[in-house]
């Protein structure tokens, strides 16, 4: 095999399963690849080759025995560095936590290995997951594939840099407020926010204990379908984890799209699109009624609304956890992290309250869309990728604005606790351009079917930013 | 809200706050809870948290 970190994560597994290519071989792949394109993206916080390889051996070995392994064996994976691994360090990407050793190992981890993914280390994140750029003042900015003078979005800038690069095969991110989905569509990738308590939260770092999910970023929908069936369902060490069944997420994906409903909300999601974007939205739009899906043309809630109730939870919960550390030492956060915990500070317990006592409401309003479809399509973000340069404005005032553009799409379905999956739908001005599928809750699985039927029609997700 | 009011609330969590902070905390706290401003009509008096539970699970209903 030419070049394996060119392959999915799906068709990878496969090519280990059927040894047509050993787990050593594939590690060293991406090795290689990232001593040539970390300098350039910062995307890594630790590579562990060691470790690395000693975990690839065993797949190799046990397979050379013909023991069944797991739906993973072998496969590279590297993770946001929030996921707790016991006995290492997890930086959460701050000053705070830089020399903090985990003393458990979350479930989503857990559950990886034991599928018999490889580790190739941490992931580069917004400082405890809390800024959407994919900037980081303390082990420096993640830097887009496609061009590294662009922002990767965040909080997940690693795992959207990573993986867009070929220096990982799959990457867990966590998704807040567009976490997952805006690195996902400013890389150039697929990345699922599953349902609230969809995944395990356990031994994952907390921002927001209402709205925080664990989801994906890969190169495929397939890819994701498969990482999420592995990670998703109950836990006796999360009891906020749903019990619900999990599908086979790989298997849907593999049904077709016709017949189904997709619902555009042209009010407040399309609102403002820059015209490169609104080509490739129109663009995709075209494909699925191609694909004999039916579009529908719908008027939503008012999203302005759960959008401010939204930033009244995260920021109020951030700052509870955040309290102690904001009172002994506030000087290790960066001056836009801090900003935004003292305002959370000042979210009073009414305002808090109420944003919460509204969400079933907000929701059932929301769920009415889906009277008339079966998702909704709809931008993760609707400007040209902006240059980090221009976006690193730190704590000064304009940080506000900013902030809330990166999130205005994605943050109101955290509050409403619906899965949505991003997928590249395009291009404008050479860099990747996503849209989000919203889905009812727990209804991952028309995501991914939509999604695969798109992938099957276009060739969007097979393109790779070249090193130069 | 008011910058006193968030320099009470900073204060009594420990936090020093400059001036200019207060402001600009009270002019965007303001800002967001303005936006959201629940209404006696479209936010029931009897709603509690607890109902986005059972809003999620009537919405996974087919």
């Amino acid at each position: 095999m030419s070049d394996p970190t060119q392959l999915s994560l799906t068709a990878l597994a496969q090519a280990i399963a059927k040894c047509k290519i050993s787990s050593v071989e594939a590690v060293q792949a991406c090795l290689d690849r990232i001593a040539e394109w970390q300098p350039k993206l910062n995307c890594f916080i630790r590579v562990e080759p060691e470790a690395a390889f000693k975990s690839a051996k065993a797949v190799d070995q046990a397979l050379a025995k013909r023991r069944k392994l797991g739906p993973l064996a072998g496969v590279p994976l590297a993770h946001k560095d929030m996921y707790y691994r016991f006995g290492k360090v997890a930086t959460c990407g701050s000053a705070i936590r830089r020399d903090w050793v985990a003393d458990t190992t979350a479930t989503a981890l857990e559950r990886l290995g034991a599928a018999g993914a490889v580790n190739l280390g941490t992931l580069n994140m917004a400082e405890f997951a809390f800024g959407p750029s994919g900037h980081n003042w303390h082990f420096g900015h993640c830097r887009n594939p496609w061009d590294p003078s662009r922002v990767t979005g965040g909080s997940s800038s690693g795992s959207g840099s990573a993986v867009a690069a070929r220096l990982a095969f799959g990457a867990l991110g966590s998704d807040t407020g567009g976490s997952i989905r805006m690195p996902a569509h400013f890389c150039g990738l697929a990345g699922i926010k599953p349902t609230t308590t969809r995944v395990s939260r356990a031994g994952a770092m907390p921002l927001s204990f209402t709205l925080d999910t664990v989801g994906t970023l890969t190169r495929t929908v397939e890819d994701s379908a498969l990482m999420l069936r592995i990670v998703a369902g109950a836990d006796s060490a999360d009891p906020t984890a749903s019990t619900r069944r999990v599908p086979d997420y790989l298997a849907e994906c593999r049904k077709p799209a016709k017949g189904l409903r997709l619902a555009i909300p042209r009010k407040f999601f399309f609102d403002d699109l820059d015209p490169a974007v609104a080509k490739v939205m129109d663009a995709a739009l075209a494909e699925f009624k191609r694909l004999g899906v039916k579009l529908v043309e719908v008027e939503t809630p008012d999203m302005e609304r759960v959008n401010a109730a939204a930033m009244l939870v995260i920021n109020a919960e951030a700052a509870t956890y955040h309290r102690n550390w904001m009172a002994k030492t506030p000087q290790l956060y960066s001056d836009q992290v801090r900003a935004r915990l003292q305002t959370g500070m000042a979210v009073t317990a009414v305002q808090y309250l109420d944003a919460m006592r509204w969400r079933g409401q907000a929701l059932r309003e929301f769920l009415a869309l889906f009277a008339k479809a079966d998702a909704v399509l709809a931008p993760v973000y609707v400007k040209p990728t902006p240059t980090i340069a221009e976006t690193d404005v730190g704590g000064s005032p304009n940080a506000t604005a900013i902030i809330a553009a990166f999130t205005r799409l994605c943050r109101p379905i955290n509050y409403l606790g619906l899965p949505a999956l991003s997928v590249p739908g395009g291009f404008a001005h050479d860099m990747p351009i996503g849209f989000q599928l919203i889905g009812r809750p727990f209804d991952e699985s028309t995501l991914f079917r939509l999604g695969a039927a798109y992938q099957r029609a276009t060739d969007w997700h097979t393109r790779a930013p070249k090193a130069n | 809200m008011t910058p006193s009011i968030v320099a009470a609330i900073a204060t009594a969590n420990r936090i020093e706050l400059p001036t200019q902070a207060t402001e600009a905390i009270a002019s965007a706290l303001g800002a967001t809870a303005a936006r959201f401003a629940p209404g006696a009509e479209s936010h029931p008096f009897e709603r509690e948290p607890s109902d986005f539970d059972a809003a999620l699970a009537e919405g996974a209903k087919r």
